[in-house]
């Protein structure tokens, strides 16, 4: 076997991550096929962020890789890094929206009231999408994982190491989605700018707290890593301390993403700013929209438009 | 594949003991054992080896006795006769009833740990071990099923390796079920009472109301190691 199968060959195959991959690509895929017969396709910087995040969040779970994050914590600290900022991040600045809703059958994108009023899928908006349930869902996340005894038996029971990662990814998903909408709050009654940066900063503060709280502790505070055997023979409190920096990559993301936002905030205010401008001189610059908010109607994460 | 069905029981079983550990963590009140619970959270005791006398067995041989199963190399110089001689004095510590216990040493390294060499090493130990390995898939279905690892390093100019293995002993009781996870630091005591609680016949509940010692922070898979420094077994054992 080449080491290149070696590496590709799950350690534990698991459908449901297959299964889920292939429908996110495939599902993709097709909509891009239909906007390209009835109009623009997004650009492939959008096109390769998609199939990125699809690749990285197959890659952490059904590789090798799998198998070297559930044998060095600073590997899993990686490894939920992914699945919880990178990945969604990379799906949400693909703004795949438009595309996944070209995909569906005609009579969906038709019907009235929008698919995100069907009972059940409402049901799903209003508890899981809810903004505060969304953050404390994230922020709970990112603390609930590494309380040690918890830890230790997520890497123990398989179940429950499924559990964990889906609950990540999917949490991931909605709070990025929430977070980077494109689509800006002036005119789309999408989430406000500020409850963004309030939410970042709530995200900083558990996920700084736990970073530290990892990186600087002189206790060994994983030794179920020892008791099923490290990848290689690291120093267990090297392991810790590189997690624990892991975590403050998380941080520093929050971070890049609360300038983005003060970014968009700044381009949203010099258009109304352009707008009022022109109205006043009856110019025409009435459909001059932000330089960073995308005009795209982006449906982040799967999100139907409310 | 696991039926759905199945998955969603294992589901619950796993995360009950996750819910207990999150209350141990909040100051909850200790668990009864020295040891981590695993109940329900692993797997039954299931394998295919080759035993010290070169048989092929399945784990339906060792049943009835509450196993311990323990992976290591004989060449290891330090971590695995450490452990064998804590779970020895353990066993020594229950008297006749040691009769009801039994250690599963499943060497890693097949190639230099053939029956004889393997028989003569458990034997050194003490009469309540039995030395297994087998082939590569063999192990790497075990190790797989409990979720550890084992690797090879480098040769050096004699053709000596060392083996980087897992430092974890699990427990099943007599019918085969996963029940506690040592660490092999908790001593001969700890494992003795363990032990003795299981021949007795402890219920697989969770976690009973128990009184409240002052500074239980955690249970034992937890934080139970006060040294700064790694300890031995801390780290993969490398020989």
């Amino acid at each position: 076997m080449s080491s290149l199968q070696w590496f590709l060959t799950p350690y534990e195959f698991s459908p449901a991550v297959l299964l889920a991959s292939l429908l996110a690509a495939g599902w993709y895929g097709f909509g891009l096929v239909r906007c390209a017969r009835s109009g623009p396709v997004p650009g492939a910087w959008r096109r390769l962020a998609y199939l990125t995040a699809i690749l990285l969040i197959y890659a952490v779970l059904q590789t090798r890789f799998d198998y070297w994050a559930q044998h060095m914590f600073f590997l899993h600290r990686l490894q939920q890094f992914v699945l919880h900022y990178l990945a969604p991040i990379l799906v949400t600045a693909a703004a795949p929206g438009r595309v996944l809703a070209a995909a569906l059958p005609q009579h969906f994108t038709r019907h009235r009231p929008p698919l995100g009023d069907v009972p059940p899928l409402r049901l799903v908006r209003h508890v899981l999408l809810d903004p505060v349930i969304a953050v404390a869902f994230f922020a709970g996340l990112v603390v609930l994982w590494v309380i040690p005894p918890v830890h230790s038996y997520a890497m123990l029971s398989a179940p429950l190491y499924a559990v964990m990662n889906w609950s990540m990814l999917i949490s991931g998903l909605i709070f990025w989605g929430l977070i980077l909408d494109p689509r800006s709050p002036r005119r789309n009654g999408v989430l406000g700018y500020g409850s963004r940066i309030a939410a970042l900063f709530a995200v900083i503060a558990s996920q700084g707290a736990v970073s530290a709280a990892i990186g600087l502790s002189v206790g060994n505070l994983y030794p179920i890593y020892a008791v099923c055997g490290r990848l290689w023979p690291l120093n267990p409190m090297t392991d810790q301390k590189l997690g624990g920096m892991v975590g403050f990559l998380a941080a520093l993301t929050c971070i890049a993403a609360v300038l983005t936002i003060f970014h968009r905030m700044l381009g949203d205010e010099s258009a109304r700013k352009a707008t009022r401008a022109d109205a006043d001189t009856g110019g025409p610059g009435h459909q001059a929209p932000g330089p960073v908010s995308s005009p795209q109607p982006g449906i982040p994460g799967g999100a139907q438009d409310p | 594949m696991h039926g759905i069905r199945h998955s969603f029981a294992a589901l619950r079983r796993a995360l009950g003991p996750a819910a207990a550990a999150l209350l141990v963590a909040c100051g909850g009140g200790g668990t009864h054992w020295k040891s981590m619970d695993i109940t329900g959270v692993m797997p039954d005791l299931r394998f295919t080896l080759v035993d010290d006398e070169g048989r092929t067995v399945t784990a339906e041989r060792y049943l009835g006795k509450v196993n311990l199963l323990y992976f290591g190399y004989t060449h290891c110089p330090d971590v695995c006769p450490l452990t064998l001689a804590t779970i020895e004095r353990a066993f020594a510590r229950l008297g006749p009833a040691a009769d009801g216990v039994r250690l599963l040493f499943v060497s890693v390294d097949p190639s230099r740990d053939g029956p004889k060499i393997l028989h003569a090493y458990v034997a050194a130990f003490g009469a309540h071990i039995v030395g297994l390995t087998g082939t590569q898939p063999q192990l790497q279905a075990l190790t797989k099923r409990y979720r550890v690892s084992y690797r090879y390093g480098r040769r050096d100019q004699n053709g000596d390796y060392a083996v980087y293995h897992s430092a974890g002993i699990y427990v099943f009781d007599r019918r085969g079920r996963a029940r506690l996870l040592m660490t092999g630091r908790e001593g001969a005591d700890a494992i003795a009472r363990d032990l003795e609680r299981l021949l007795a016949g402890a219920p697989r509940t969770l976690a009973p109301p128990r009184e409240r010692r002052p500074s239980v922070r955690a249970s034992a898979g937890a934080c139970p190691c006060p040294a700064r420094a790694p300890l031995p077994g801390t780290a993969p054992a490398a020989g």
